[in-house]
């Protein structure tokens, strides 16, 4: 009985202090949008370092887990099959996943050389904000990148990326439920794939 | 004469076929009941890109210097406008009528028949890039299914349609000389193939590095495109919300 009461105490002084850490510091506009910049900043000292690239995809990753709601991102990318996914399996593919995702973009983050990133604007949305940057090339049409930021997650962290409209979680639903569907739905082989793939 | 009769009763029959577009079920969805064709249209694309545009356009990429690149793309950008102009028109933008109009007279005058993107280089707006198949979507037209069109590649119904009639109502061929076009087409070929070079890495990732290059291509154009027109842009509603569930 003692200790019963003495660990509810214990809980409760624990998830007192949860809500300073999350949600009580609420996402405010700004914090969405220095968070991209932070993001884009650490983005492009990487393009702009002339590393190899193996050491870049390293370098994305690291960037990816640290500003991204991994854990979220590669659950949705996931569709419908996450539902009959066990949890060590979701962990294997986020696991999996984001490796994959830093080698797919990190290879195309090699156009970016010499560009210009810019955060222009953001706004209210569902889940946070919507910052908008604006990505500058000598003689080239300037294009949109934008960002989802929320803190749904208790921390800030951004999860979609859409480019020209193309956004990044769709995108990968859909081809990462193409490979799933070659696989005749089976996961562990999906995982397997994912590791090499890039 | 003649050809302009045959012309307006082309882009009337393309209408017409629109109205038969097929609808998907909601406005974010894939509606692609023909895929099993486009994959073989796809997979024919593929082909014809990697054993014909792609050598080419390196080899083009080698040895066209990239002043003379600029020059082709610049022209062949300004013999754009006007057929832009006229879709504007249709669609009842007539800021984008005028910005377009600014721009073509500039870079025709000044950029010396459009050589040189004057417009660009006095600060001039960004031109307004639009087609037929936007003016069918102002008009209310349903996209249609998914469509993979040999040469050019992903498209929806609707956008194939446009670009029928884009071809046909080209107003350039209307002021120009009748065999203006003996030039023209071959310009817009060779810009076309200064493009796959410059985006060679891009096309690259997609078509030959993705497994499934017909979903990446399909996801992307499908995306984009409705961004282009509009539909989804600034529409907070229509963002992913992997939180949900």
């Amino acid at each position: 009985m003692q200790t019963n009461v003495f660990t509810r105490r214990a809980i409760m002084a624990m998830l007192a202090t949860l809500p300073m850490a999350g949600p009580a510091a609420a996402l405010s506009q700004q914090d969405a949008e220095s968070l991209i910049g932070k993001l884009t900043n650490d983005i492009f000292k990487v393009i702009n370092s002339g590393k190899s690239e193996s050491s870049m995809f390293r370098d994305f990753e690291r960037i990816f887990v640290k500003y991204a709601d991994v854990p979220v991102i590669a659950r949705s990318s996931l569709g419908v099959a996450r539902r009959s996914a066990s949890k060590s399996q979701i962990n294997a593919y986020t696991k999996a996943f984001q490796g994959y995702v830093s080698r797919k973009y990190g290879k195309r983050f090699r156009e970016f050389i010499g560009a210009k990133i810019e955060v222009t604007k953001s706004q209210k949305s569902k889940r946070g904000y919507l910052v908008d940057s604006n990505v500058t090339f000598q003689g080239k049409r300037p294009f949109l990148v934008q960002w989802q930021v929320s803190d749904a997650s208790g921390r800030d962290r951004m999860f979609d990326i859409i480019i020209e409209g193309i956004s990044m979680l769709r995108l990968e639903r859909e081809e990462i439920g193409a490979m799933l569907d070659r696989r005749g739905g089976d996961i562990d082989k999906l995982i397997a794939h994912l590791k090499s793939a890039s | 004469m003649n050809l302009f009769s045959f012309r307006a009763v082309f882009s009337v029959a393309a209408l017409a076929l629109l109205a038969a577009c097929s609808t998907p079920p909601t406005k974010n969805a894939i509606h692609d009941p023909s895929e099993a064709e486009n994959r073989k249209v796809h997979n024919f694309n593929k082909a014809l890109d990697r054993n014909l545009v792609a050598p080419i356009a390196r080899g083009y990429g080698k040895t066209v210097p990239l002043q003379a690149d600029r020059a082709i793309s610049n022209v062949a950008a300004n013999l754009a406008i006007p057929g832009e102009i006229v879709n504007s028109f249709l669609q009842f933008r007539l800021e984008d009528v005028v910005t377009n109009t600014i721009r073509f007279t500039t870079n025709t005058i000044f950029g010396i028949g459009g050589l040189f993107d004057a417009a660009t280089f006095l600060g001039m707006e960004e031109d307004v890039e639009t087609d037929f198949g936007e003016t069918l979507a102002v008009y209310g037209f349903p996209e249609g299914e998914y469509l993979e069109v040999p040469v050019y590649g992903p498209r929806t119904e609707r956008e194939a349609y446009g670009l029928v009639v884009d071809f046909f109502l080209d107003p350039v061929g209307n002021f120009l000389p009748s065999n203006a076009r003996q030039v023209t087409f071959p310009l817009y070929v060779v810009d076309k193939v200064g493009d796959r070079n410059e985006y060679d890495d891009a096309i690259n990732g997609i078509l030959y590095e993705s497994e499934d290059s017909y979903v990446a291509a399909r996801s992307l154009y499908l995306q984009n495109r409705r961004f282009k027109l509009g539909t989804t842009a600034e529409n907070l509603d229509d963002l992913e919300d992997p939180y949900a569930d």
